[in-house]
């Protein structure tokens, strides 16, 4: 779990002076939740590793561009999240990426429980099943929103899309959830 | 917070993720490796760097306010610089647009020149040559290498009748050196820049031009020289030494 580090705004401010070492500190903090919201929008782990390399390049030439002072993960998740639509744009990609659990083992095998779960292994892999079968726009807000754990903000950022439509699929995908797990289960 | 939306939020913990890889690295070596001027293009960038060329009619009085204060100026015949806090921001436009005047071959130029025009031999003969007869300014004579859509360098000359033709802005961290071409004063800008401009009517054209690279301006006789390439500052003194 990455933190925003407090010296943020310096990091930023030096990198945009042309500090390098500066820069690879951004690079390092920032580098987890863009590889995995490209892997979410790219659907392979070798093209999200080439949308979030090409992103920061490409981030340092643009940092003119960014405003002091505001935050810059969205920024940042924005720039990688274009490249990871380009590149699965190019790759032609339909069938959309498949989620699954470290827990996923084969059935009868007890998965090993992770310290305080909120649900139990079974319940988690029907939801995840349900996840991935919402369609691309669905799927993907959730998995911005819950998996990421992004700020509203930053999902529309990442995935191009005004922050109220962002609310409004969230909400329109949570009740196909609810729908598919039944509505006693999650009411 | 409802049940789902813990319950997804506990899902997400649980995720088989694909290794991370260490991006750092790469970064800063593709970063390190992209040719200097080209960094410094990238880097500094083109709203900072250099900003408004206004020809023509008062330009002083006439082009855009300048916002925040100006913290310094340079001069030579026909040009002011002025380093100021903060550029005006603008729209980017590829081409070269309506600033260099009519497309005319090099004797055309020369007929209808107030001055003697001059060739960077070290650039030889200009793929496209365009003349802009501007007043009060005097008349200007443009050679682009390349194309005018995709110039690899500029060359400008014109006459230095007024003391500001050319009108430029340069931010805080523009490089901005005197240099001597020919015993003569001259300026050399590092920087990818933007022009606005005055058109022969005295109207500011609102379109910005991004222009290839770094620039180097000097006097030469009652003229002003201006080129502009994606090159080193030893490559431009010695085009502007072969300009005869």
């Amino acid at each position: 779990m990455e933190g925003r580090p407090l010296e943020e705004t310096e990091l930023v401010e030096r990198a945009k002076q042309g500090d390098e070492a500066a820069y690879g500190d951004l690079v390092q903090a920032y580098q987890g939740i863009a590889f995995r919201t490209a892997y979410l929008i790219a659907g392979s782990a070798a093209d999200a590793e080439d949308a979030a390399q090409e992103g920061f390049v490409k981030a340092w030439s643009a940092l003119h561009r960014f405003r002091t002072g505001s935050p810059f993960r969205p920024w940042i998740l924005q720039i990688v999240a274009n490249e990871a639509r380009n590149r699965r744009r190019a790759a032609g990609r339909r069938a959309h990426l498949t989620l699954r659990t470290v827990a996923a083992t084969p059935s009868g095998e007890a998965a090993p429980s992770p310290e305080a779960t909120a649900i139990g292994a079974e319940q988690r892999e029907e939801l995840l099943a349900a996840v991935n079968e919402l369609r691309e726009e669905y799927r993907l807000v959730i998995a911005c929103r819950y998996f990421l754990e992004l700020s509203e903000e930053e999902t529309a950022a990442a995935l191009g899309w005004r922050r109220g439509t962002v609310k409004s699929r969230l909400s329109r995908a949570l009740g196909r959830l609810r729908e598919r797990m039944g509505e006693e289960s999650y009411a | 917070m409802p049940e789902l939306e813990l319950a997804l939020r506990d899902l997400g913990g649980s995720l088989d993720w694909p290794g991370q890889p260490e991006l750092e690295q790469n970064v800063l070596r593709r970063i390190r490796e992209a040719p200097a001027s080209r960094r410094l293009v990238s880097r500094r960038a083109i709203v900072i760097a250099l900003a408004v060329l206004a020809v023509a009619v008062g330009a002083l009085f006439a082009v855009p306010q300048t916002r925040g204060a100006i913290l310094e100026f340079f001069h030579l015949r026909g040009v002011t610089i002025q380093r100021v806090e903060e550029l005006p921001t603008v729209p980017v436009q590829t081409g070269l647009g309506t600033f260099l005047g009519d497309q005319v071959t090099l004797e055309q130029a020369r007929r209808q020149a107030d001055f003697d025009v001059v060739v960077p031999g070290a650039l030889g003969e200009p793929d496209e040559v365009y003349f802009q007869a501007g007043p009060p300014a005097g008349s200007m004579v443009s050679f682009i290498y390349g194309t005018s859509d995709d110039p690899r360098a500029l060359f400008t000359q014109f006459a230095g009748r007024v003391d500001e033709i050319i009108f430029k802005k340069v931010a805080p961290d523009t490089k901005v050196e005197a240099v001597t071409v020919d015993g003569q004063p001259g300026y050399w800008l590092e920087g990818a820049h933007f022009f606005s401009y005055l058109d022969r009517h005295g109207d500011i054209q609102s379109e910005q031009v991004r222009l290839v690279g770094n620039v180097l301006l000097w006097e030469r006789g009652t003229r002003t020289l201006r080129l502009e390439a994606d090159i080193s500052k030893e490559e431009a003194l010695r085009i502007a030494a072969s300009a005869d």
